[in-house]
């Protein structure tokens, strides 16, 4: 086996370990995010493996290993973010799943569409970056710091709006805020 | 067995890869701005991957060399930086919960969960985001219009449904 094989290898053993390590670890109760569970994963996974293998095999060279267990762990981590985040995906499960695999139009926005806005401001509930006083809505210290970073992203990117209609909102504040419809 | 340190030393085609990399942040940000600013997002990322890749090509014809694993490995090296930047990049130009978050910062106020939506939506209804998540499956032929119903394709639909519902089982999500 040449060495660029032998690195290969190693590197195809530490991806199925990182694979089966999320797998697990992501179903376990804790308090880091799963994005940053797969990032740890894969960080142990790839010493571990190139460690192990310095061990057992010897000297190899790194990078055709490492290219190819970086491209591995992003598309499992790209596939893991579609499934746990898109809300096309979820509705076309759900539909699937109704009777007769149809959903009326108003029932996907009542469960589906409004129940992903309730579990997204969970989110930033559970996150400490907003709070709720007297059924309003309140952003947090850390909350504002959050949105200052990505606000500096956006602007550093050319981004004016994030989100779906982006280019068409305009800067609101609570003093003209639009009537709800 | 003492352990003996892997070759660090990337061939020509992996820093090629890295230099290309390192080019598609290059392009995205002299893209975010005047005088070559791309207005659409989604545009511009696919203009900066385009650009990286031409540069990239060019680059391994003068540089690199013909072996099956090293250009392997440095396609796979670029595509991770592609996959990783689109990832970045679809958070902060279209993130759902980012978006949410910012709306509430740019409102500089308390709001009501209603008041919240309507800003994150631009005052449009709620029906409009429904019908833009809908667009994609429908784009998609996954779904199908039936009156006020929507249908999940036989085929193709109902076999991207299981495999979603497969991969939420396998990570532990709520189906």
């Amino acid at each position: 086996m040449t060495p660029d094989l032998v690195s290969l290898t190693v590197a195809g053993g530490s991806l199925a370990a990182h694979i089966l390590g999320t797998l697990l670890w992501l179903r376990l109760p804790g308090p880091l995010s799963p994005v940053l569970r797969h990032g740890l994963s894969a960080a142990v996974m790839h010493v571990g493996g190139t460690l192990v293998g310095m061990r057992l095999i010897g000297p190899m060279p790194y990078w055709p290993g490492a290219s190819v267990f970086a491209f591995g762990a992003t598309v499992w981590l790209f596939v893991y973010c579609a499934v746990y985040k898109s809300v096309s995906l979820r509705i076309l499960s759900c539909i699937a799943r109704a009777h007769a695999g149809r959903l009326s139009l108003d029932r996907i926005t009542d469960r589906y569409i409004l129940g992903e806005f309730r579990d997204r401001m969970a989110v930033l509930e559970t996150m400490g970056c907003v709070v709720v006083r007297e059924s309003d809505v309140v952003l947090t210290g850390k909350g504002r710091r959050t949105a200052r970073y990505f606000e500096m992203a956006q602007r550093c990117f050319g981004i004016e709006r994030s989100g779906l209609y982006g280019d068409a909102a305009p800067n609101v504040s609570t003093a003209d805020r639009p009537v709800q419809k | 067995m003492a352990l003996t340190m892997p070759d660090f030393t990337p061939t020509p085609a992996v820093a090629c890869s890295l230099a290309a990399s390192v080019l598609l942040g290059l392009f995205l940000l002299a893209l975010s701005h005047r005088p070559c600013k791309v207005a659409a997002p989604g545009r511009r990322f696919a203009l900066a991957v385009a650009l990286a890749l031409v540069c990239w090509s060019g680059l391994l014809l003068l540089f690199a060399r013909l072996d099956v694993v090293d250009l392997l490995s440095a396609a796979c090296m670029l595509a991770t930086a592609v996959l990783a930047g689109f990832t970045l990049w679809t958070l902060v130009a279209w993130g759902f919960t980012v978006s949410l978050l910012m709306a509430l910062y740019r409102a500089d106020g308390p709001l009501s969960p209603a008041d919240w939506i309507n800003l994150y939506t631009a005052g449009k209804t709620i029906d409009a985001f429904r019908d833009d998540r809908l667009g994609l499956l429908f784009r998609l032929q996954l779904v199908r219009r039936q009156g006020d119903h929507v249908v999940a394709e036989s085929g193709r639909g109902r076999r991207v449904a299981r495999v979603t519902s497969l991969l939420r089982f396998l990570f532990g999500l709520p189906s």
